[in-house]
């Protein structure tokens, strides 16, 4: 995972030093293409799996949970350090 | 357009997988490619970070609710994923994993695919699909109830991009600021905190 972490700060650095906006044309049309490259093959590994009709609904259903929840609960965290940080109204 | 095109992808990939239309030998010399594929993209993103001086000067005269905002935004996120932890299959570390993709349904997917597999990358992408859709829909109902400054909360990474001209429609000029700013830190953060989760 390190590898993961590595890219990510030589990128912030090579970006930083190089002027705004340099070469953003073929460097969203890699980002893409790596992007959507990436979730095919994501898809690719999903359908690999013989169980994975079965597994669609415990998906669906635990990432409908997973959104509400964490909806919920950030603006729950939110309203709290308003709260307790926030402009005091006159 | 681009959500359609990563939908129809994530679906192509896996009917023609499912339905062996892939040969078996061809699947495992793609996947060996996957994780150069995303170091190229996260060197990609870290490379518009540090290009978008913009956002850099934005953040630097940000006010105090641009710090309480994606701070309230992690925490709750982070909970409220180890919340379902408990009451699904998941483990803490997954359900915690999942939850800190904080809306980057594309980001997360790929990066817990290669970290945990494929079914927990399926569930990251969903939920931070869901999670986006589910903002887009409720912001002009929670400006009203929880006020414009939490309303910015469910949208995490996506109050930079997507959720952002909702934000600055129903929460006002301040908000669409602050949610900027609230999206530019969690865009950041995702490639720096899922990778702790492995």
């Amino acid at each position: 995972m390190l590898n993961y972490v590595l890219a990510l700060g030589v990128g912030i650095f090579a970006g930083f030093f190089l002027p705004s906006g340099f070469m953003s044309k073929p460097k969203s049309l890699i980002f893409n293409v790596s992007l959507l490259g990436l979730l095919f093959f994501m898809g690719v590994n999903l359908g690999r799996d013989a169980d994975l009709l079965s597994k669609i609904s415990s998906f669906v259903v635990i990432s409908i949970l997973m959104s509400i929840s964490v909806i919920i609960f950030s603006i729950i965290a939110v309203l709290i350090l308003i709260k307790i940080f926030g402009e005091k109204q006159p | 357009m681009m959500i359609f095109a990563m939908l129809l992808a994530v679906f192509l990939g896996t009917v023609m997988s499912f339905s062996h239309i892939l040969s078996a030998p061809l699947i495992e010399a793609c996947l060996q490619i996957t994780d150069i594929s995303l170091i190229i993209l996260l060197f990609l993103i870290g490379f518009d970070i540090g290009n978008n001086r913009e956002s850099l000067k934005t953040l630097l005269k940000a006010d105090r609710y641009a710090l309480i905002i994606p701070v309230g935004t992690i925490i709750g996120t982070i909970f409220g994923g180890y919340l379902v932890s408990i009451i699904t299959d998941l483990t803490a570390n997954e359900g915690m994993a999942i939850a800190s993709g904080f809306g980057w349904h594309s980001l997360s997917a790929v990066l817990l695919t290669e970290m945990k597999g494929s079914d927990i990358g399926a569930i990251a992408f969903l939920s931070n699909v869901f999670r986006e859709s589910i903002t887009i829909l409720s912001i002009p109902f929670l400006s009203k109830l929880v006020g414009p400054y939490a309303a910015i909360a469910p949208g995490g990474a996506t109050t930079m991009d997507v959720t952002l001209p909702i934000i600055e429609k129903y929460c006002g000029k301040r908000a669409a600021i602050i949610g900027f700013i609230n999206g530019v830190i969690l865009s950041t953060l995702v490639p720096i905190i899922i990778p702790l989760y492995a």
